[in-house]
């Protein structure tokens, strides 16, 4: 079930067991670039928000469906899968039942990596750890993504994104020169932990190469995102030092922050870094009266003067269209960048020249753009080649051309609830 | 990782591997290197 198309990562097969970002994000990387990456959900537990998602007051859906209608199958039409699980296959297998472990035993045989974002204790209920995975194959790589890691105290501790950010000190460095942590308005501490999971089996699939043998991955969210803090812990345990929430400024650049721009909810960024950039900016700004003054002459006095500065640069950025600011200074090599939603980035031309946005046609979501691939390769590009699985669209392909399953057993698979047809109603709040 | 647990070295000083790398890896003599550094090339 493969195209034509050079893949870096052909030939490597990828049971996915993970759920919502973090481990759906690494298993799109690697599919992205050819894995074939074999989803493995269950009715109960699908990832796909549910049989019948909630509605909110007022009526419309917290979650994003094509013409803001769940259609018949929802589940299929869930964006926030739909976009992280394109390029992939999803078979069902319920592994609360022996005949599904049984299955899906069977399916590590012929695969080369397992991923799974499930709490510790998970994988080892259902009888399936990587000691007994290694038994089955011993070549296979195994990915345990969990927010603590698979031990220490916190091992048990449940988390989304937030709690991670949050636990990784993240949150304590986004804030505001007043007030409370903000989260990321994305999934970063998914993210993250994603890409670092994605390296990991890149490396563990190099050393199979090499040395014949499979590894087992435990990665924790929480350390693949606080080594990001890399000068600030450093900062602490040299002394003892614990820096200030900084919002939009930065330690040794002013101005450096987010500015309103003309209209509602416009706003750019600025950073000069160099007193040759500050002369640059007083000139696109025409030199006016307020910039000559002694105090912002240099660095140190236009950071001892920010609150005045950034006033006053705010002023001037006010009058300008944000983006249309951002690229007259970038015209004078001023780094400036406008503050872009989500209908800017789809119209963005920049974007549009590099084809960055694929369009994807899904047989139930009709067809929408994604972000397509984030680096370009000359030999093996990647690209979107098929859309978000349907929920158990592939059980006969993996079932039955894989394992070699006869039709007849497939149906009794189907039959004793081993797979399933369509998820569960939402049972969570 | 079970088999291949990676291991933390400090961050090289500036230049510190100068010498090695030209010299055991790309084979320069010590009168190229030394030219190189007079040159201010490396």
């Amino acid at each position: 079930m493969s195209s034509k198309a050079k893949k870096a990562l052909g030939g490597v097969r990828i049971i996915d067991l993970s759920q919502v970002f973090a481990g759906p994000y690494a298993t799109k990387l690697l599919a992205d670039m050819g894995a074939e990456v074999i989803r493995v959900e269950c009715a109960a537990r699908s990832g796909r928000g549910g049989a019948l998602p909630r509605l909110r007051p007022g009526g419309d859906f917290g979650a994003a469906f094509p013409n803001g209608d769940t259609g018949e199958r929802s589940y299929n039409r869930f964006a926030y899968y739909n976009e992280v699980n394109r390029n992939k296959f999803a078979t069902t297998i319920d592994l609360s039942k022996p005949r599904g472990v049984e299955l899906f035993k069977r399916l590590v045989e012929i695969s080369d990596v397992v991923v799974e974002n499930f709490s510790p204790r998970v994988m080892r209920n259902f009888g399936l750890d990587y000691a007994v995975l290694k038994g089955i194959n011993p070549k296979l790589i195994m990915i345990s993504i969990s927010a603590y890691g698979q031990d220490g105290p916190y091992r048990d501790y449940v988390s989304y994104g937030e709690g991670i950010e949050a636990m990784s000190g993240m949150s304590k460095l986004t804030v505001y020169t007043k007030g409370a942590p903000l989260k990321p308005g994305v999934a970063y501490a998914d993210a993250t932990a994603g890409l670092h999971a994605a390296f990991a089996i890149m490396a563990a699939l190099r050393y199979r190469r090499v040395k014949g043998i499979g590894q087992y991955i435990d990665l924790s969210m929480r350390e693949a995102l606080t080594p990001l803090l890399g000068e600030v812990l450093m900062d602490y345990a040299m002394n003892n030092r614990i820096p200030e929430p900084l919002g939009n400024r930065h330690t040794g650049m002013a101005p450096h922050g987010c500015y309103r721009a003309k209209g509602n909810g416009k706003w750019i960024v600025i950073a000069v870094s160099s007193e040759e950039e500050w002369r640059t900016l007083c000139r696109v700004m025409g030199n006016p009266q307020w910039s000559r003054e002694e105090r912002f002459a240099k660095v140190s006095g236009r950071l001892a003067n920010q609150d005045e500065l950034d006033k006053m640069i705010e002023d001037w950025t006010i009058g300008y269209d944000n983006i249309e600011l951002a690229e007259m200074l970038q015209a004078h090599g001023i780094k400036a960048g406008a503050v872009l939603d989500a209908a800017d980035l789809v119209n963005d031309p920049h974007l549009k020249e590099r084809g960055f946005f694929e369009d994807v046609k899904h047989p139930e979501a009709g067809t929408h753009i994604m972000p397509g691939i984030s680096w370009k390769m000359s030999r093996t590009p990647g690209r979107i080649e098929r859309p978000a699985p349907c929920f158990g669209e592939h059980n006969r392909y993996v079932f039955g051309e894989l394992l070699g399953m006869s039709d007849e057993d497939i149906e009794e698979l189907a039959q004793e609830g081993v797979t399933a047809e369509a998820p569960l109603p939402y049972t969570d709040v | 990782m079970s088999e291949t647990p990676a291991e933390i070295n400090r961050a090289p000083l500036l230049g510190e591997h100068n010498a090695e790398i030209y010299t055991a890896l790309l084979n320069l003599s010590r009168e190229e290197l030394a030219e190189l550094k007079e040159r201010n090339v490396i």
